[in-house]
C-alpha cells in the first residue's frame, strides 16, 4: 500500500501491437464525460450509446488519423467499472503508436502500466484478487489445462466454489453469533443444530476444495523439465535432442555449460520450459558453486527431474548432495563403451552403498521398461521411482552415447521423453488441482485450521473461544474471497432467521 | 409576567433514560448549573417498551455505565424485581445479567435521585421554541424561558413522531403523552436521514386475567451480582417475582395472517423502517409462513401495579384482531387488554454529522443522544446520554475530550459505529458487533473503563471504588503468580483436581475442564485471604482467557495495524488522487483515525491506501 496511486485516465493497445495485423483495439478508461473526445471524433460524443458500435474518424485540428469502431461502455457497468472507450483502429503498429500519442499529448491520457485497467477493476469491486489472479492465468496460459482454470477462477466453477466456501462461513458465523446473542429467541436446541449443519456444510465446502490443493509443490503453471548431472555426462545432449537445436554449446570439455540454458518448449499441449543446469561437482571455482546451488534451487520446483549418468565420470559426493531428489527418469549415458557394464555395476554397487533409494510420492509415469525387447543403441528406461520394496539393485540401461555422432537416433528418445512427461502432466492434473500457489497454500491452512477448530469444538464449551477461534479462520477465507464483516454476518442473521422479540 | 430568564450551563431536552443519564454525569461537576426539560405528568426515565434493563451486550454496557460513574445500574439495582443471568451456559465472556424492574418504581427512583443533586434543576414544561445565541441557546417554553451554553437534546421518538393503531394515526412520540412539535422550526436546518423509523410496543394485558398455570415460569436468580458497585453483591432491594413463558399456536398466526390487509405495516400505511431484530408479531406471521410457535415471555409490569408485558408479540393491528390473537395463546383466553399495542414513526438524526462527543459538528453546543440518533434500547440510550453529558461538562471545564475505544468498551463500538455510518435501520448492541469479545465483558468493566473515569479527575466515591478494585487485581495476581503447588498438593485433593507438574495457581485456572471462578474461590478460602468476590471473578476469568486474548490481539494488530493512526481528513480533501464521491463521504463524517475511515461505506480501497502511504 506504499504507493500513490493516480487516478488519471489511461490508453493503452490491448491487442498484440508487436506486429501489423488487420485491427487493433486501443482502449481509453477513466475519463469523466465523452464530452472530451470532442475535437478528436467525426461524431458528436452526445450521439455515442453505451455498448453501441458507432463507426467515425479519429481526427484533429482538420488531421484525419483513421477511420475506426468506437464502443463506449458507460461505468459503472464496464469491465473495470469506470468509463471506458474501446477503438478499434486499422492494425498497423505505427498507426497504432500514432493515435496514442494524439490522446497523450492533447487529451489528458496517460499510458497505462501493466494491468492497470484490472487493477482498476479490483479497486472498483469488480473483480476480487481471486479473479485477477484467474485473469492473469487466462492471459498468461501455457496449457489448455491453466486456460480452462483461468475462466473458472474468473466467473466459472473455481470463483463459484469461492463464493460458496463465503456463504458457508458466514452462515456458520452466523450459528455462532445466534446461540450468543439470540440465544433465548433461538432456543438452546435450534441454536445447536444450526451449530453442527452449518459446520458440516462449511467443513465440506473446505474438504472439497482441498482435494484440488494437495500440493504436490510442483509447478504446474510453468512446468520446468530439468536435466542435472555431472560435467560431461550429456545433459547439453540430451537439451539439443529435445529441442532439435543447437543451442547448447556440446563439447567433450566437461563444465562447458557453465549455468543454465533455458528454452520453451512445447510437450503435448503444455509449453514446458527446458532447462540445462551447470555441471553439479566439488569445486573451488566461486562461479561454478554458486551456479550448482542454483542447479540444487531449480530441481525443488521442477515438475520433471532427470537425472543423467555417464558411469566413467562417477563422484559419489555429487549423489550424496542430489540423493533427497526425486528424479522422475534417471538415464545412463555412454552405452556404446565396450565397458559400459561393467562400469554401470560399479556404480549401481556404490549406489547401493550409500541407501540411495529411488522413490517418491510420485506415481510411476511408466509402469515397467520400455522397448525391452528392442535393440539399437538407444534404449532409455525408466527407473524410478520404484515402490518402496524395491530398493535396488539398479538396472543398468543400454542407453546408447548421447552425442552429437548419434544425434541420428535421436528422435526415439525425444519421443520417449516427451511421453513421459506428457503422461506425468495428464496425470496431475486428472484431479482438477488449483494451480496458484497462493490459494493451495490457504487452503491448506485452512483444512488444517478447520481440523483444529473441530476439534476444540468437542472439549471447548466456551462459545466465545470457539467464536474467537472461528475469526482466524475467516481471516484466512478473506485471502480468498474479501473480508468478512460483522455486519455481513448480522445482515445474515436478520434476513433469514425470526428472531427478537 | 414572565419570570426572569434563568442561566443555565447545560440543558437537557428529554427525561428519558439518555437524558437522566447526561444530566447525572455532568452535575458531578460541581461547578456548572444543569437542568433537564422534560414534559408535565409524565417520569423520568419510563420505560415504555420492555420493563427490563441488561441483556446480552446491554448488561456490559450497564456496567461499564457504572464504573465511569453513570446511574442506570443504581437505579435498576433498586427497581429489580427479577435477575438472571442470560447465556449462562455459553462463557463466562458472553454472561450477561437482565434486570426485569418495577418501572412506576424504576420512574420514582430515577425523580428522587435527581432531585437530591443540588445543581440540576428538573424542569416540567413543553418546550416551544429553540433560538440560537450568541453564547448558546435560548429555549422558549409554555412558562419560561432559559439560557443554556450547551444544550442535549434526548427526544425519542418525538421527532415528528405519528402511532397508529390499525387505521388510527394520531401524532406523538408515545402513547398518552403530549406531542411536542414546536420545534419544527428550529430542527428545519437539522439533516434527518432520508428513512424515517419505526418502533412498536405489544398490547399491555391485565394480570388478574391471565392463567399462569399453564405458562412455564422463569424464577429471578438470587445469585446473580447487582449491577451497581456499592450495591451489595446480591441482595434484593424489591421483593422478587417471576417471568413466565407463553407460545403462539398455529390459529394465532393465522388470524395475523388473515388480516393482513388491516395492519398499517402492511397496508402501506406505516413508511418507516422497523428493526429486522425486533419484528413486530405480523413480521413473523408473515415474513416466516412456516413458523407458527413463537416465544411470548410474559413480564411482569411492576409489583403494584395490574398490568403485564407480553414480549414479543409487538402489533399496529385493529383493536379486535389484537384481541383475537392475542386470546388463542394459551393461557391467554381470558386476557384483558389495557392498554392496545401500537407503532411510532419518527424521524432520526444523520448521526454522520456528529462527532465524537455526539456533538452537531455545524451547530457547536448542540448534542443529540437516545433513540433519537436512531438507536434501541434504554441501554444504549444512557450510554449515549452519559458520552454527550460528560463532553459538554469537559469542553466547558477547557478539558480534554473523552473517548472510548471500540477495542475495550461496548460503549465505544456503538459511538463509533454510529458516528461512520448512517443508519438503515434501528442500531441495536450485540456482541457480534465486538471484535475484541473475550476482552469486553461484563466482569472486568472496571479494569478496562477505570482509566477513562479516571481522565475526568473528579475524585468521587466511585473513584476510590475503582481505584480499591485495581489494587486488589493486582496484588491477587501477583500473588497467585508466585504461589506454586506441587501435584500432591493438600489444596489439590480439597478440590478434586489432578495436575502432572508442579504449577502456579494462575496455570491450574488455565486448565480447560475447570470452572476457574469456582476454583479461585475455593483457594482463596483454603488459604483464608479475603478479597471481595467481584474481584476473584475478574481475575479468574481473565486469567482463563489470556492466551486466547493475546491470540486474537495478534491477530487483530496484524489485520488492524493501522487502525489507531491518526489521519488529518483535511489533508485529503486537498489530493487530487481521491475521487469526489470519497471526497463527499470524507467531508461529512470528518474520520480522525484509519480505523474510522475504513468502516465509512464505500470508500474505495485506493482512497485508503493512499491515506495509509502518508500516514508511515
Amino acid at each position: 500500500m506504499k504507493f500513490l496511486y493516480s487516478d488519471d485516465p489511461i490508453i493503452a493497445c490491448s491487442t498484440n501491437n508487436n506486429s501489423n495485423c488487420a485491427i487493433a483495439i486501443i482502449r481509453l478508461s477513466g475519463f469523466q464525460d465523452l464530452e472530451i473526445f470532442k475535437e478528436f471524433l467525426s461524431i458528436d460524443p452526445k450521439s455515442i450509446k453505451p455498448r453501441y458500435a458507432h463507426f467515425c474518424k479519429i481526427q484533429y485540428q482538420d488531421v484525419i488519423y483513421d477511420e475506426v469502431v468506437a464502443t463506449f461502455f458507460k461505468g459503472p457497468n464496464s469491465y473495470n467499472g469506470e468509463n471506458i472507450l474501446e477503438l478499434s483502429v486499422h492494425g498497423n503498429t505505427f498507426n497504432v503508436d500514432r493515435i496514442i500519442s494524439l490522446f497523450i499529448d492533447f487529451c489528458g491520457f496517460r499510458n497505462a502500466y501493466p494491468g492497470e485497467f484490472s487493477y482498476r477493476a479490483l479497486k472498483n469491486n469488480k473483480l476480487s484478487l481471486s479473479q485477477i489472479e484467474g485473469l492473469d492465468l487466462l492471459l498468461n496460459a501455457n496449457s489448455n489445462f491453466s486456460l480452462q482454470q483461468g475462466f473458472s477462477l474468473l466467473n466459472g466453477k473455481l470463483q463459484n466454489n469461492y463464493m460458496d466456501l463465503q456463504r458457508k462461513f458466514i452462515a456458520h458465523k452466523s450459528a455462532v453469533e445466534l446461540s450468543i446473542d439470540f440465544l433465548e429467541d433461538m432456543g438452546e436446541e435450534a441454536a445447536k443444530s444450526q451449530f453442527d449443519e452449518t459446520f458440516k456444510q462449511l467443513f465440506n465446502q473446505v474438504k472439497k476444495l482441498k482435494d484440488h490443493a494437495d500440493n504436490t509443490g510442483l509447478n504446474l503453471i510453468n512446468p520446468e523439465v530439468t536435466l542435472v548431472g555431472l560435467p560431461n555426462a550429456g545433459k547439453s545432449s540430451l537439451f539439443n535432442i529435445l529441442l532439435d537445436d543447437n543451442r547448447a554449446i556440446v563439447s567433450d570439455i566437461a563444465g562447458t555449460t557453465r549455468d543454465y540454458l533455458a528454452e520453451n518448449i512445447k510437450i503435448g499441449d503444455v509449453l514446458c520450459r527446458l532447462i540445462d543446469t551447470a555441471g553439479i561437482r566439488t569445486t573451488d571455482d566461486n562461479i561454478e558453486s554458486q551456479g550448482i546451488q542454483k542447479s540444487l534451487d531449480l530441481l525443488e520446483t521442477s515438475f520433471f527431474k532427470i537425472l543423467l549418468i555417464n558411469p566413467f565420470e562417477f563422484n559419489i559426493d555429487f549423489f550424496k548432495a542430489v540423493k533427497s531428489v526425486n528424479f522422475d527418469l534417471i538415464i545412463f549415458t555412454h552405452t556404446d563403451n565396450e565397458n559400459f557394464k561393467a562400469a554401470s555395476n560399479t556404480v549401481i554397487a556404490e549406489l547401493d552403498n550409500i541407501n540411495w533409494q529411488i522413490n517418491g510420492p510420485i506415481e510411476p509415469v511408466i509402469s515397467g521398461p520400455i522397448g525391452a525387447g528392442k535393440s539399437g543403441p538407444i534404449e532409455p528406461k525408466n527407473l524410478g521411482p520404484m515402490g518402496a520394496d524395491k530398493s535396488g539393485p539398479i538396472e543398468p540401461l543400454n542407453l546408447g552415447p548421447i552425442g552429437a555422432s548419434l544425434i541420428d537416433n535421436a528422435s526415439e528418445v525425444s519421443t520417449f521423453l516427451r511421453t513421459s512427461v506428457n503422461n506425468k502432466y495428464l496425470s496431475l492434473i486428472q484431479n482438477d488441482p488449483i494451480l496458484i500457489d497462493r490459494h493451495q497454500e490457504v487452503i491448506n491452512k485452512l483444512y488444517l485450521d478447520l481440523g483444529n477448530f473441530k476439534q476444540l469444538c468437542s472439549i471447548e464449551s466456551d462459545i466465545s473461544i470457539i467464536s474467537s477461534e472461528l475469526n482466524s479462520i475467516g481471516h484466512c477465507i478473506s485471502e480468498l474471497i474479501g473480508i468478512v464483516s460483522p455486519d455481513d454476518v448480522l445482515h445474515n442473521i436478520f434476513n433469514n432467521f425470526c428472531i427478537g422479540k | 409576567m414572565r419570570a426572569m430568564t434563568r442561566n443555565f450551563d447545560i440543558t437537557i431536552v428529554g427525561g428519558g433514560h439518555a437524558g437522566v443519564e447526561a444530566a447525572y454525569i455532568a452535575s458531578q461537576f460541581k461547578n456548572l448549573n444543569i437542568a433537564i426539560i422534560t414534559l408535565p405528568n409524565v417520569g423520568l426515565a419510563s420505560a415504555p417498551c420492555n420493563p427490563a434493563i441488561g441483556g446480552v451486550g446491554k448488561g456490559q454496557v450497564v456496567r461499564e455505565l457504572d464504573a465511569l460513574g453513570g446511574v442506570i445500574g443504581k437505579l435498576a439495582d433498586l427497581a429489580g424485581i427479577q435477575f438472571r443471568t442470560l447465556n449462562d451456559s455459553k462463557g463466562y465472556a458472553v454472561h450477561s445479567t437482565r434486570v426485569q424492574i418495577d418501572k412506576e418504581k424504576y420512574a420514582v427512583f430515577a425523580e428522587d435521585l435527581l432531585n437530591k443533586v443540588s445543581n440540576i434543576s428538573i424542569i416540567k414544561e413543553k418546550v416551544d421554541g429553540l433560538t440560537k445565541t450568541d453564547t448558546g441557546f435560548e429555549i422558549q417554553t409554555t412558562d419560561g424561558a432559559y439560557n443554556t451554553k450547551k444544550i442535549i437534546f434526548t427526544v425519542g421518538t418525538f421527532l415528528n413522531g405519528k402511532m397508529h393503531i390499525g387505521s388510527e394515526q394520531t401524532i406523538g412520540g408515545r402513547y398518552d403523552t403530549e406531542s411536542s412539535n414546536s420545534l419544527s422550526e428550529f430542527f428545519k436546518n437539522i439533516e434527518t436521514t432520508s428513512a424515517r423509523f419505526k418502533t412498536g410496543t405489544p398490547a399491555r394485558l391485565n394480570i388478574n386475567s391471565i392463567d399462569f398455570s399453564v405458562l412455564d415460569e422463569q424464577p429471578s436468580d438470587n445469585t446473580v451480582r447487582n449491577f451497581h458497585a456499592f450495591s451489595d453483591y446480591n441482595e434484593r432491594n424489591l421483593d422478587q417475582v417471576s417471568c413466565f413463558l407463553a407460545r403462539t399456536s398455529p390459529e394465532t398466526m393465522q388470524t395475523i395472517r388473515d388480516n393482513k390487509e388491516s395492519s398499517p405495516m402492511y397496508n402501506g400505511q406505516i413508511q418507516g423502517v422497523g428493526a429486522r431484530y425486533c419484528p413486530s408479531i405480523e413480521d413473523k406471521a408473515n415474513r416466516y409462513p412456516d413458523k407458527n410457535t413463537h416465544h411470548v415471555f410474559i413480564e411482569p409490569e411492576g409489583l403494584d401495579m395490574n398490568t403485564v408485558y407480553p414480549s414479543g408479540i409487538s402489533t399496529s393491528l385493529p383493536r379486535e384482531v389484537q384481541e383475537q390473537f392475542i386470546q388463542s395463546i394459551r393461557g391467554l383466553e381470558n386476557a384483558k387488554i389495557e392498554v392496545y399495542g401500537y407503532a411510532v414513526e419518527y424521524d432520526v438524526i444523520d448521526t454522520t454529522l456528529l462527532n465524537y462527543s455526539l456533538e452537531h459538528q455545524e451547530i457547536p453546543g448542540l448534542y443529540f443522544a437516545g433513540q433519537v440518533n436512531g438507536t434501541s434500547g434504554y441501554e444504549e440510550a444512557a450510554a449515549q446520554g452519559y458520552i454527550a453529558g460528560v463532553n459538554a461538562a469537559l469542553k466547558l471545564e477547557g478539558k480534554e475530550e473523552l473517548r472510548l475505544k471500540r477495542s475495550d468498551t461496548y460503549i465505544g463500538v456503538m459511538i463509533e459505529d454510529l458516528i461512520s455510518n448512517t443508519r438503515d435501520e434501528p442500531y441495536r448492541l450485540f456482541t457480534a458487533r465486538n471484535e475484541n469479545r473475550l476482552y469486553v465483558r461484563e466482569d472486568n468493566a472496571v479494569l478496562r473503563v477505570f482509566p477513562y473515569r479516571a481522565q475526568l479527575g473528579l475524585n468521587s466515591p466511585i473513584d476510590i471504588y475503582n481505584q480499591n478494585f485495581i489494587n486488589d487485581y493486582e496484588n491477587l495476581y501477583e500473588l497467585l503468580c508466585s504461589y506454586f503447588i506441587n501435584p500432591n498438593d493438600e489444596f489439590l485433593k480439597y478440590i478434586e483436581l489432578d495436575v502432572p507438574r508442579r504449577l502456579n495457581i494462575s496455570e491450574v485456572l488455565k486448565i480447560a475442564t475447570i470452572d476457574p471462578v469456582a476454583v479461585l474461590e475455593k483457594f482463596l478460602e483454603f488459604c483464608k485471604i479475603n478479597v471481595p468476590r467481584e474481584t476473584i471473578r475478574c481475575l479468574a476469568v481473565s486469567i482463563k482467557y489470556s492466551g486466547y486474548i493475546n491470540k486474537a490481539e495478534i491477530q487483530y494488530k496484524k489485520v488492524g495495524k493501522l487502525d489507531n493512526l491518526s489521519i488529518n481528513w483535511e489533508d485529503i480533501m486537498g489530493s487530487d488522487n481521491v475521487s469526489f464521491e470519497c471526497k463527499q463521504r470524507i467531508s461529512k463524517i470528518k474520520p480522525t483515525t484509519f480505523g474510522q475511515l475504513k468502516i465509512i461505506d464505500g470508500i474505495r480501497p485506493a482512497t485508503l491506501a493512499i491515506v495509509a502511504s502518508r500516514a508511515f
